[in-house]
């Protein structure tokens, strides 16, 4: 196989769908003065982080991760936990909780992914399970069923504290696009296609798993944290099952394995959910009803339709892959 | 004995459910995450034939009741399988996914319905009894029973009858069954249909005395996984082992340390199985 030895970065690469996305939240936010609207667009973007973060690893080895708010939660509760107790500072916290969680993803990349299908699934939603009831064991800490309330937000002003999340989330969207298209994540995709034919090549796969799970661990850790200093609140419901179901599936409607598919999934069904508040009591049955159904029409999700695939241009505008000829 | 008791109770609910997860794996391959939902419908429906539909009658309207939810969430399952889970079997990422967001639908909707605090269900014989004295509630001990009574007979069905026989082959050899003519495709619908008719039951029998809310599904689902981790996924008499393994191990713990470690014994299970002994303990093959 002849890799790349060092991978450049570089606009080209970019797919101009995903760049639009981010212009296009930038200036809306900054011409609207309805807050509303920029609470909305902030908690897409945290979505759009978890989903994003979750794809690094499922998208491009298909060893689905069902207990992602192993990640998300853990690293929300110890950024609000240095917060609250030891008066940490949001930009000090947050990097520490997401290295946790990172490190953690290590370990337990290291224990589960020789597991796989179906039993790596539900290992990571057992280890997701046992934190969910840890946080109520030891309520002293975490609050059990109320959370930790009152972290400090990054600015006062709406429009700031999006920007926040804007900017992780377009960081976010850069190193895992450039991850994915260096030679790991060229490994990765091989991983995907046959790990014993990888193995037999020389490569050390579960290195690179591992490297993976560590990364998307990291990145959801900032999410998780983002989220809770955004909110100022962190409870139970981001260690639960709930959050881990709903970044999946926002992922995989989105089109697992292209970093673009996850965001732009995140983005548009975040808007959409909260866009059916105007029927509240309905409001999650009618949501995961049309998640089933996109999963159901789409199992690849929607930037892997076959007429994106079949045509050149589709391809380079919303993924930023160039068909050779 | 308290600790004896409990455990055979605990013990028996737990192989109701795993038994039919197990099943479905080894025949369909289908990794059902939607499996506590049915136990959760089970209980459920028995509430709603009961009180809504047949106006809270006698004893002989319960066991009806009992009946047709479980008649229902067994065809409920084989209809959420041919319409949702046959186009896309193959993909096991698919189906997961599938199940885990239909388990999610189901329970937003009955907490829609019916409130987050939950209902209850009547049970089907009042009072307790006091064996070796310790008094222990009718309707928990009328679970050992039955299933003393429901598993000889699901071994007879699949070793004796015709259909059982070809479900039993499919899950040995797929192959193999498909080359003596076996239908796959019936196999796995009957399969379906009688993994969630048992899980349904189990929740209806346990329904009486807990609490019927909108998030049953989540734990039965993590020990059902745990018992066939544990088991050895593909053996049914391994679950069956397991099932009554892990009844008493959570007995125990409460018993001896904390109430509260009772829902992590599953977990840790899971973790300590799947890291030492992938294959469990009755296990033969490991995809």
């Amino acid at each position: 196989m002849n890799l790349p030895k060092k991978s450049r970065f570089s606009l080209k690469n970019q797919s101009p769908f995903g760049l639009a996305i981010f212009v296009a939240m930038a200036v809306f936010s900054l011409l609207s003065d309805n807050i509303f609207y920029i609470e909305v667009l902030k908690v897409a973007a945290i979505y759009a982080i978890f989903a994003m973060s979750w794809d690094i690893l499922t998208g491009y080895t298909h060893e689905v991760n069902f207990g992602f708010a192993f990640f998300i939660g853990g690293a929300g509760y110890l950024s609000g936990i240095l917060n609250s107790i030891f008066s940490f500072s949001p930009y000090v916290a947050i990097p520490l909780a997401a290295l946790a969680a990172g490190v953690s993803g290590i370990f337990i990349g290291y224990l589960t992914l020789r597991l796989k299908g179906p039993y790596f699934s539900m290992a990571t939603l057992a280890f997701a399970s046992i934190l969910f009831k840890l946080s109520f064991i030891f309520y002293e800490i975490t609050g059990g069923e109320e959370g930790i309330s009152g972290l400090d937000v990054f600015a006062d002003d709406p429009t700031k504290d999006f920007f926040v999340a804007w900017g992780v989330m377009l960081a976010v969207y850069l190193i895992l696009t450039f991850y994915a298209q260096s030679k790991h994540g060229i490994i990765l995709k091989a991983i995907r296609a046959d790990e014993d034919a990888t193995q037999s090549a020389g490569i050390n796969t579960a290195y690179y798993k591992i490297e993976a799970f560590a990364i998307s661990g990291f990145m959801a850790g900032i999410g998780g944290g983002v989220f809770a200093h955004s909110q100022m609140h962190i409870g139970p419901t981001m260690l639960s099952g709930y959050i881990s179901i709903i970044v999946v599936l926002l992922a995989m409607i989105g089109g697992m394995g292209t970093i673009v598919g996850p965001l732009f999934g995140a983005i548009a069904l975040t808007i959409l959910n909260e866009y059916l508040r105007v029927v509240e009591e309905y409001r999650i049955v009618i949501y995961t009803g049309i998640l089933i159904l996109l999963i159901y029409l789409a199992p690849e999700g929607i930037l892997n339709l076959k007429f994106v695939k079949k045509s050149r241009i589709l391809t380079f505008i919303l993924l930023g892959e160039r068909k050779p000829v | 004995m308290e600790i004896l008791i409990i455990g055979a109770v605990r013990g028996a609910l737990y192989s109701l459910i795993a038994v039919g997860f197990v099943l479905i794996f080894s025949v369909g391959g289908i990794l059902n995450l939607a499996h506590g939902t049915y136990y959760m419908l089970g209980a459920y429906l028995t509430y709603i034939f009961y009180t809504l539909v047949l106006g809270a009658g006698g004893i002989n309207l319960l066991i009806l009741s009992v009946l047709l939810a479980v008649l229902s969430v067994g065809i409920f399952a084989c209809l959420m399988y041919y319409i949702l889970l046959r186009p896309y079997i193959h993909s096991l990422t698919y189906v997961m996914v599938m199940t885990l967001a239909l388990a999610l639908f189901v329970s937003e909707v009955m907490s829609l319905l019916f409130g987050v605090s939950g209902t209850s269900v009547p049970s089907l014989i009042e009072g307790s009894m006091t064996i070796g004295g310790v008094k222990i509630i009718n309707q928990q001990l009328i679970l050992i029973p039955i299933t003393a009574l429901i598993l000889p007979s699901l071994w007879y069905f699949l070793k004796r009858t015709k259909m059982g026989q070809s479900i039993d082959a499919v899950s040995q050899e797929r192959t193999g069954a498909i080359l003596m003519g076996v239908s796959v495709e019936t196999a796995t619908l009957i399969t379906t249909g009688l993994s969630a008719t048992l899980a349904a039951l189990a929740g209806a029998l346990i329904a009486p005395v807990s609490s019927v809310v909108p998030e049953m599904w989540l734990f039965p689902l993590i020990k059902a996984f745990a018992i066939a981790i544990l088991g050895g996924m593909g053996s049914l008499v391994g679950s069956i082992i397991a099932s009554f393994l892990i009844g008493y191990a959570e007995v125990l713990s409460s018993f001896l340390i904390n109430e509260q470690l009772t829902e992590l014994v599953a977990l840790v299970v899971i973790i300590l199985v799947l890291i030492f002994k992938p294959s469990g303990i009755m296990g033969y093959k490991l995809r």
